[in-house]
């Protein structure tokens, strides 16, 4: 039988399965076509997979979180609040940051805390306005979701829970935050002044260490992300933190991408694959940039005591521009941690309680050549003393190498019982090779 | 053999596996006697050979389909390649096919997608569900009611309203 009423007479579910093929726009002008087709194009449970496709909605909510009568007006919400910005890129940015809150509602609630809200249209402007800049639109969109961390530096606590995280080293402490639009603005013009650099190549502090140990640029012309080294104050040296060819702002790009935006997805990812995670730093969580797990991070054990390792590239105290074969060029931080495993110290068939160590011996390479093979007393200036099922002994330090890549390997020295009164022979403790990389990505 | 009888009482003879293409066919061969025919009362004789058509290509085209290797020891490398190669020219074959038998009127097009919703034949009605969307995709209102010939109800003053409150969808 011949439908006369051609499109206008299909009904239901029939109508709805091309609906779900046009989109929301061709959608909208199918409603507008008569009220035959108004209905039908109006159906809430398309528009909830519109809004599930595009925004990442699960629920018919605005962009401020409020609850709305319909998908649909959520999903005209959403268009009007983002019309300036393709979809893909408004879907990838709200993914990221519900993924990373997701992250951090499990793992360090105290950081999600310290995110704030979205920036609205008028604030990114006026940023932009002030600063005399244009950022890159993937950064737009990630600060419309949101706005940066709250960075009360006066408060102890708030300076472990940056987002991006760092370590510990001697006397140098990092803990890199995600700022807010204001501070952007207060930090990029409170450096400025020392770092001429800055004026000449358009770039902005967009994340830093709140004691400004380590600062990272945003260079809004070409939109790769950047790091300063130990030279930056000098001669304005700087690293990239993606690689190059990940930025894509350029005209033929099917997908956008600057380098904050790629740079937060890589720690993200990181996050969430347990690469990296949270340790206590004085008294509080951080987020430590130490790899956690292999094969970054090796594990060894000897007699029944466990040494893992790994180590992180320290660009701020870093020179990689500086000449000379042998100059020291890249600096590595290091974390070891040793533990005694329950069962005790096994030694030549028998248990022992207990364990300390005597020494240390370290072999560096710097692109398969050997450039320093040490050997100590102590671990800085401790001689750490292993019981069974203790927390992990701790300890950071950190060497240069003149090119990377790079590799460290060694082995510490024990007594079983305790040095004041050993009980056994000495034995050597392997830690297993770990590699000094080259930065591809730079957090 | 099974025998379909379309509203204007033309009759077909189809093969028992081309006509299980079908889930409606398929439900209804489980319970009727085989000799009687199977009445298609929503659908005419022209339609009812297009659909045929469909069918019986697709049960063509299901038998000719090349295997896929999924091994992966080394030695086969070159039989698993060649065995993609092979699949992708099949896959061609089909979609050039299907692209030749959509090429169809109007009326023809909202037929056929009425009666694969009848008969149950998820790829035909797919293929007509995409069709039919390609001719929507992009156009304003006034392009989708000339390609549909649809008379426009509405008010200017409705139309109007609705256009403003979803601006987004109509601006570029």
């Amino acid at each position: 039988m011949s439908t006369n009423g051609g499109l206008d007479g299909l009904e239901g579910l029939v109508l709805e399965m091309i609906v779900n093929r046009i989109g929301p726009k061709s959608a909208a002008a199918l409603a507008c076509a008569s009220t035959r087709l108004r209905s039908a194009a109006s159906d809430d449970t398309v528009w909830s997979r519109f809004c599930a496709d595009h925004f990442d909605l699960s629920e018919p909510v605005d962009p401020d979180g409020n609850h709305l009568a319909s998908f649909k007006e959520a999903y005209t919400a959403w268009a009007e609040s983002f019309k300036m910005y393709p979809l893909e890129l408004v879907k990838r940015a709200r993914s990221f940051w519900t993924a990373m809150r997701n992250w951090l509602a499990a793992n360090f609630p105290e950081a999600l805390n310290t995110l704030n809200r979205g920036a609205s249209e008028n604030q990114i402007k006026i940023t932009e306005r002030t600063l005399g800049i244009s950022f890159p639109l993937p950064t737009r969109v990630l600060y419309r979701f949101c706005n940066g961390q709250l960075t009360d530096s006066e408060t102890k606590w708030l300076t472990n829970y940056g987002i991006i995280g760092g370590y510990e080293l001697y006397n140098h402490f990092v803990n890199v935050h995600l700022l807010p639009l204001k501070q952007v603005v207060m930090t990029t013009r409170h450096v400025s002044g020392d770092l001429d650099f800055m004026a000449k190549m358009n770039v902005v502090t967009v994340a830093t260490s709140l004691n400004l140990r380590k600062l990272f640029f945003l260079d809004c012309n070409r939109g790769q992300l950047y790091v300063g080294t130990q030279n930056m104050a000098t001669d304005g040296e700087l690293m990239p933190c993606v690689p190059e060819s990940l930025v894509k702002l350029g005209d033929g790009a099917d997908m956008l991408q600057d380098g904050l935006m790629v740079w937060l997805e890589e720690h993200l990812r990181r996050l969430q694959s347990g690469v990296i995670g949270t340790r206590v730093l004085r008294k509080y969580p951080s987020i430590s940039l130490f790899p956690e797990a292999p094969p970054l991070c090796s594990t060894a054990v000897t007699n029944g005591v466990k040494v893992r390792a790994s180590a992180v590239f320290i660009p701020e105290c870093s020179n990689p521009g500086a000449e000379g074969p042998d100059t020291d060029r890249y600096l590595f931080a290091y974390s070891i941690r040793i533990s005694l495993l329950p069962q005790g110290c096994m030694l030549d068939g028998a248990y022992y309680s207990s364990c300390q160590l005597r020494s240390r011996h370290w072999i560096i390479r710097s692109k398969e050549n050997i450039v320093d093979d040490v050997r100590g007393e102590a671990v800085i200036g401790n001689y750490p003393l292993l019981l069974p099922g203790m927390d992990e002994f701790v300890y950071e330090s950190c060497t240069t190498i003149p090119a990377v890549p790079g590799s460290i390997e060694g082995s510490f020295t024990f007594v079983p019982g305790r040095l004041s009164k050993p009980e056994g022979r000495e034995f050597e403790v392997r830690v297993a090779l770990f590699m000094l990389e080259e930065p591809r990505y730079i957090f | 053999m099974v025998l379909l009888r379309s509203i204007d009482e033309i009759t077909v003879e189809v093969a028992e596996t081309v006509a299980l293409k079908s889930n409606m066919l398929k439900h209804a061969l489980e319970e009727s006697n085989p000799e009687q025919f199977i009445p298609l009362p929503n659908i005419t004789g022209e339609v009812m050979f297009k659909i045929v058509d469909y069918m019986t290509k697709q049960t063509e085209f299901e038998s000719k389909k090349p295997q896929e290797i999924v091994e992966k020891s080394p030695e086969l490398e070159g039989d698993v390649a060649k065995a993609k190669e092979a699949l992708k020219a099949w896959e061609q074959t089909v979609a050039t096919w299907e692209v030749a038998y959509m090429d169809v009127s109007m009326n023809m097009l909202y037929d056929l997608f009425l009666g694969a919703n009848f008969m149950d034949l998820q790829g035909l009605l797919s293929l007509c569900a995409e069709k039919i969307a390609s001719l929507i995709k992009g156009k304003t209102v006034k392009e989708i009611r000339k390609t549909f010939n649809i008379v426009n109800d509405f008010t200017p003053e409705e139309e109007a309203d609705y256009v403003k409150k979803y601006e987004w969808a109509f601006t570029d």
